[in-house]
Parts: C-alpha cells; structure tokens; sequence
C-alpha cells in the first residue's frame, strides 16, 4: 500500500494532469465512435487495471496499432487538431506518467513499479470516463 | 516459495522486464528497420513470421525456440540464389534473433548470457545440481517470453508506420 504523503503528491500529480487525460478521452472518442469502439475502449482500461507491469499496457496499445490496415484506422487514427495517432499520443502520456514515478520514486524500483501502475491506473479511468461523456454527448470535434 | 519465484516477483525483476529488456527489444527492432532501409529492401519480414516467433516464445522451451529460430534461418537461406554473398528480410531478421537467443561474442546482448549473468549475481544457482536447473529453465522461460513480447509489438507498431508498410 502506498504510503499517505506519496499518494497525496501523486493524486496532486493527477488533478494537475486531469486536462491532459480529458483531451485524450475526447480523442478516443473520435477515434472510436461506435458500439465496437466501446468495447475496444472498456478492454483498453480493462487491461491498464491488470497489468503488472507498465510495459503490458505499452505492448498493448503497440500491438493494437500494427495490427490495424490502412482502410480501417482507430488507433492509428490523427484525430483533429492532433500532430499524433490515437495510439502514439496514449504512449506519450504513458510515458510522462513513467517519467513522473520515477522522479517521485527516487530510484526504488517497489515503489517506482507501484507509483507508474496507480498513476496509469488512475489516468485510464480520467481517460474513459471523459470519452464514454462525450460519447454521450454525441462525439467530440478534438478541440481542446 | 522457491528463490527463483521470490526472485521473478521482485521489483529488480519487474524494472529489468520494464526497462532493461523493453530498451534492449526496442534497439533491435529499430536496428532491423535501419538495416532494411540501408541495404535498400523494400519490404521487412512478414508479420506471420513475428507472430510464429511471438507464439513459439510463448509456448516452447528455450532451446526449442533456438532450434526454431535456426530453422527459419535455415529455411530463409535456402530461398537465396547464393546464400554466402546475398542477404535477404528474412535471413537478417532470423539471424538476429539467434543472436538474441545465444552469442558468445564479448558484450554483445543475448538471453542465454543475460540468464546466466541474473543467477550469478543475484545468488539463484547456488543450490544443488537440480535446483540451478529448475532455476535456470523458469528465468530463461520468463525472460524469453517478456523480452520477444516487447521485440515483436514493438514490430508490430513499427511496421505499421507509414514509412514501413509490410
């Protein structure tokens, strides 16, 4: 269990981010718009929420990716007013909440595999509660 | 629990899979791209044949997975007109993934050195004759089904951007 001080500086850490994690839910929401879209969304945090390594979740949204053609494109999609694919842009936010365990963690390795996994795990549930709202809302146009 | 198990539930083994190995899959495969691109071939090695390493590393033993490699290679090299002087997509990706099965050239990455190095410095092959066995098969299982996880999605995503269409 993550001691109180840390979780308190990782929770700050999340509300600060929480803009960052809604543009992201908005694009997923342009990316996959339809029934098999939330399906492929739900699996997505599925995942997040059982890996017990940051890598799984990495491998996941790469494997996703090559997985797709050119005709049908999600998550390799460019959403509007993006310079990157649904899939690049998940792997770059990953990649900052890898950069911020580690920084916190100070070289435990417990700790910095403990920080990532609950600041992915956290960040995943921003990301689809806000794409599962606007798809509610009827689809998002990606502007932030 | 045995320490093998201890060991592979470790955070030092969570962070080698995360970062240490990830890093060394990413290298590779960028360096296979970079090869292909070099030496001019328009196409690199078809995904089946990923996937085929993805399943066999899953599901086969460490030397099985060696034995298969070396099959493809094998197999590649045959479809050559003059397999000493030519290479092809597929005669340079198996051959790198021997490499990464077992090398004995100084420095260079492999898993069978990697295993090797893990159980000397972290104690595991201290036991009776047995208990290094069972200690080396499950760390080289562990490590060869996470290290060509990370090698083929990252092949996967790779070649699937634009500039390397399979």
């Amino acid at each position: 269990m993550i001691n109180p001080a840390f979780l308190k500086e990782l929770d700050i850490f999340l509300d600060q981010y929480y803009e960052q994690s809604k543009k992201t839910g908005r694009y997923l929401s342009i990316c996959f718009p339809g029934k098999g879209g939330k399906n492929q969304v739900r699996n997505f945090e599925n995942i997040v929420y059982t890996a017990r390594r940051i890598s799984a979740i990495q491998n996941f949204i790469k494997n996703q990716m090559g997985k797709e053609s050119s005709e049908r494109q999600t998550w390799t999609k460019i959403p509007s007013e993006s310079t990157m694919s649904m899939g690049d842009f998940l792997l770059f936010q990953l990649e900052e909440l890898i950069q911020k365990a580690k920084s916190l963690s100070e070289n435990d390795l417990g700790l910095n595999m403990e920080f990532g996994l609950y600041l992915a795990r956290i960040w995943a549930k921003q990301v689809a509660s806000e794409y599962l709202y606007q798809i509610i809302r009827g689809g998002a146009d990606g502007k932030d | 629990m045995e320490k093998i198990d201890r060991y592979l539930q470790s955070p030092e083994f969570l962070d080698l899979a995360d970062r240490f190995l990830y890093q060394k899959a990413l290298e590779n495969v960028e360096h296979y791209f970079k090869r292909i691109l070099d030496l001019q071939i328009s196409k690199p090695i078809k995904k089946n044949q990923v996937k085929g390493l993805q399943i066999t590393s899953n599901e086969k033993s460490f030397s099985q997975l060696y034995s298969m490699a070396k099959n493809q290679l094998e197999k590649a090299r045959l479809r050559l007109k003059d397999p000493d002087l030519e290479e092809s997509r597929d005669t340079i990706f198996w051959s790198m993934v021997c490499e990464l099965i077992d090398n004995n050239k100084k420095g260079a990455f492999a898993l069978k050195e990697q295993v090797k190095e893990i159980l000397e410095t972290q104690g595991l092959g201290d036991g009776t004759k047995k208990e290094k066995k069972v200690a080396t098969e499950k760390l080289r299982s562990e490590l060869t089904t996470i290290f060509f996880e990370h090698f083929c999605c990252h092949y996967y995503y790779l070649s699937n951007k634009p500039i390397n269409p399979v």
